[in-house]
């Protein structure tokens, strides 16, 4: 009998899963689906949702665990105020996702250093080539402040409708570093939210444009003419940009400055072989440990809460206001140019970070009216562009914010 | 919840972050836009494709 109840007693733990978990391992399992079968940003969300299951077992030791005499405490908030309290009899065990966490993301060093990945990989040469579509990367942060305002109002406290509304720069280590900072309590729907949107920008940003555009302007052709970049040019151009954006939002220096850092490395031109580390090996190191370390905050009783879906919903809004934003303003720039060199405002659509899925949405709906109409490298340089601006709003948002 | 002042209290943050956007990337595009002149002038080698291993 003793054997039988020593036999029955290694599978107690499945009395310990609860419903909730169960959903948690479906939401993960749909992440994981969304990756492989319809590759959206299968680096992160295929980790993301290996994760949320792995951290919703019951008693995860991958986990942070709190113990009163022995047994296990459900609430883990509970469990961790009674351990810091001192409480007698309270006792903790470590796991390796939160000692991940807390070693990569509590200090804001994984998406940091992912920067320097990213920095590398741009080629700002189209950007470089026209500077003036910068505008529209500015224009297409619109969203970004409209969900601040609205997830306020929706009654999120400041901070934490900051972290909300930072999921509208369409730039996932952006994202990480402002609501980090902010210590948001969202942050695993914030995640979810990013990067589902980034990979559905396809999808989003489309109907937008043709509600805020008639045929003939998305038919309006913009012929490109580059203009010659020096390769000196390539190479000032990260340090000044550093430099002026950190002495006007000083906070945004360290996202900013790590971004670039690996431009400045790609362009150099003696560093080819850091430069390509940094593009592959680093960034696909640092995406792993990323994408399963945010999956500590999607355990059930954080993430199945009202406020995800309130989230979910307040970045399907940032997108589209990031998207009215530099439709309008490529619009309102229209107005005074003289009629043989309108600007497609289709292009302003491409200032929201997701790049270059963005840049490609413009291009093909370009065609898609006309096809000899190829705005791809207008596009581009306005997407670029909106890399540098997500990172420019994030910073302003810490300053204005963070105090 | 759905509090119209907190509403309006954030009205300032969305217009000091739009107006905040617009001249940090106006600072941008005139150091770019000097930056090109200048090394042009200097007689840098031209080199509008990408420069390296990508």
């Amino acid at each position: 009998m003793g054997f039988l109840n020593d036999i029955l007693g290694l599978f107690s733990n499945v009395m310990f899963i609860s419903w909730q978990q169960v959903i948690m391992w479906i939401i993960g399992g749909v992440l994981i689906y969304l990756a492989i079968k319809k590759d959206m940003e299968p680096t992160l969300l295929l980790p993301m949702g290996f994760g949320a299951i792995l951290v919703n077992l019951p008693i995860s030791g991958a986990v942070d665990r709190y113990y009163m005499n022995g047994v296990w405490i459900k609430d883990l908030a509970e469990g961790k105020a009674l351990f810091e309290a001192g409480t007698a009899g309270v006792t903790y065990e470590p796991g390796v996702i939160d000692e991940l966490f807390n070693m990569g993301i509590a200090n804001e060093l994984f998406p940091l250093i992912l920067f320097i990945g990213i920095g590398a990989m741009i080629d700002f040469g189209p950007l470089l080539s026209n500077p003036k579509l910068m505008i529209f990367g500015a224009a297409a942060q619109f969203g970004i402040f409209f969900t601040l305002s609205l997830a306020s109002f929706l009654g999120f406290d400041l901070k934490d409708a900051a972290s909300i509304a930072i999921i509208g720069a369409a730039d996932g280590p952006t994202s990480i570093f402002v609501a980090n900072y902010f210590g948001s309590n969202y942050m695993g729907a914030i995640m979810v939210a990013a990067y589902s949107y980034m990979a559905l920008v396809p999808v989003v940003q489309p109907p937008v444009i043709k509600l805020l555009t008639t045929k003939k302007e998305r038919m309006i052709r913009m012929p490109y003419k580059p203009a010659n970049v020096t390769k000196m040019t390539r190479i000032l151009f990260p340090i000044v940009i550093t430099a002026i954006t950190g002495i006007f939002s000083p906070k945004s220096v360290a996202l900013i400055g790590f971004l670039m850092f690996g431009n400045l490395i790609r362009e150099c031109g003696v560093l080819d072989s850091l430069s390509e580390t940094a593009q592959k090996v680093l960034a696909n190191l640092i995406t792993i440990f990323l994408g399963i370390t945010i999956a500590t905050k999607m355990q059930a009783e954080m993430f199945l809460t009202w406020q995800t879906l309130m989230i979910i919903g307040l970045g399907l809004v940032a997108f589209i206001f990031d998207t009215a934003g530099g439709v309008m303003v490529a619009k309102l720039i229209n107005l005074f140019l003289p009629k043989n060199k309108k600007l497609n405002p289709m292009i302003g659509a491409a200032g929201i970070s997701a790049f270059p899925m963005s840049a490609r949405v413009v291009h093909k709906m370009g065609l898609k009216e006309d096809n000899q109409n190829f705005l791809l490298m207008h596009s581009i340089g306005v997407n670029v562009s909106g890399q540098i601006a997500s990172v420019i709003a994030g910073g302003l948002i810490l300053t204005m914010i963070g105090g | 919840m759905f509090d119209v002042n907190v509403l309006l209290s954030t009205l300032p943050y969305m217009a000091k972050g739009m107006i905040g956007i617009f001249v940090v990337t106006a600072l941008i595009v005139l150091s770019v836009v000097i930056l090109n002149k200048v090394t042009s002038l200097g007689g840098s080698k031209n080199d509008q494709g990408n420069n390296n291993n990508n």
